[in-house]
């Protein structure tokens, strides 16, 4: 709670004030009463759609995943970087900046990596299925 | 169609776009830079630790002038081994199997050190094409055999570390295909197998750490001749 020096006087801390003391400096004066912060608003209902656009790609289901992407104004590239970048950013102060991270955020990214590197393969792989007669 | 053993160093295409791209740029973003934090996190912690052993290890024997290559030195190995160690996870590229690639990291570095070498101490950098104590008729044949030698170690450089990966990729499939296709018919077999592929799996581990350890050890080795 943050001291209100010189503040004594006025109108919204004088219910707060707590009386004269006896030295030159003022009182801790509550301010309990004053309103700082916004009364809570009520959180929208859950299944609520908004426009698909606007929401944020967490809360998009799998389903609607293209619709999304397709949907979204064309970004420029500097955008789409600035996105990028914004992303490496909360999974890397989610999961490795931390004070004790363990071998997960490292360990994500390098599974990540493999999937990423099977499907890049995949339509090589695939050549090689089970057959009678090699 | 059956897939030879030698695809998995053929970097595949999607979308235009080849593996081999990914795989060079995610040593990038493994390694965060260091914050001006007094206490980092863990990643940070380690790497800085082993990047500051190391240099400190690699740039011990080199004198002054070899200090500006610090730098290269210490990213040039984290690049490496990194590439290799992601090498050995399962479906991935190794870059450094392909020769166009080391011979591109061996040959303008090893030029680099001759040709400081040559600029700033002509003299010196020529005198170690013959050792010391050699008897005096050996002298002619033996000035050969040091030039050759010479011109020889950007090739040495980058066919090591290519050989060596390749080679340690090649049996790691060649015995876990054996093993796969012992299994219904002999599991004994084919647990044997599967124990020499763990064993060799280790030994691949450190061949990655070693063989970018060597590549990096040898040319400051070169350097510190030249320099």
């Amino acid at each position: 709670m943050q001291r209100a020096r010189g503040l004594e006087g006025t109108m919204e801390l004088a219910a707060g004030y707590r009386g004269i003391g006896l030295s030159m400096f003022p009182q801790h004066l509550s301010t309990e009463h004053v309103q700082t912060k916004a009364p809570p608003i009520q959180p929208p209902a859950t299944g609520s759609q908004g426009p698909l656009t606007e929401q944020k790609l967490m809360d998009m289901r799998l389903s609607e995943l293209p619709v999304w992407l397709t949907s979204r104004r064309l970004v420029t590239p500097r955008e789409a970087v600035a996105a990028v970048q914004r992303g490496w950013l909360r999974y890397y102060r989610k999961y490795i900046d931390v004070r004790k991270g363990g071998i997960g955020g490292i360990g994500m990214l390098l599974a990540g990596y493999c999937i990423l590197s099977y499907a890049w393969n995949y339509p090589h792989i695939k050549q090689d299925r089970w057959r009678k007669y090699h | 169609m059956m897939l030879s053993f030698f695809d998995q160093f053929a970097s595949p295409t999607y979308l235009g776009i080849p593996l081999i791209a990914l795989a060079l740029s995610l040593p990038w973003i493994l390694y965060p830079t260091p914050s001006n934090r007094w206490l980092n996190n863990r990643l940070l912690t380690l790497q800085a630790w082993f990047i500051n052993r190391f240099t400190q290890q690699l740039l011990l024997p080199l004198n002054i002038g070899g200090h500006k290559w610090a730098m290269l030195f210490a990213s040039l190995m984290i690049f490496l081994m990194t590439l290799n160690l992601l090498g050995l996870l399962p479906y991935t590229f190794t870059p450094t199997t392909q020769l166009s690639l080391n011979m591109g990291l061996a040959v303008p570095l090893w030029l680099a050190t001759v040709i400081i070498g040559m600029r700033n101490q002509p003299t010196i950098a020529l005198g170690h094409l013959l050792p010391e104590g050699t008897p005096a008729p050996l002298i002619p044949v033996l000035i050969i055999i040091e030039t050759i030698s010479l011109f020889i170690r950007p090739l040495a450089l980058g066919v090591r570390l290519t050989a060596n990966l390749t080679a340690g990729h090649l049996l790691i499939q060649l015995i876990a295909t054996a093993a796969f296709v012992l299994f219904p018919m002999m599991p004994t077999v084919a647990i044997l197998t599967s124990t020499v592929l763990f064993l060799l799996t280790l030994l691949e581990v450190a061949v990655a750490m070693i063989q970018a350890y060597v590549f990096v050890l040898l040319l400051s080795l070169y350097l510190q001749e030249n320099v």
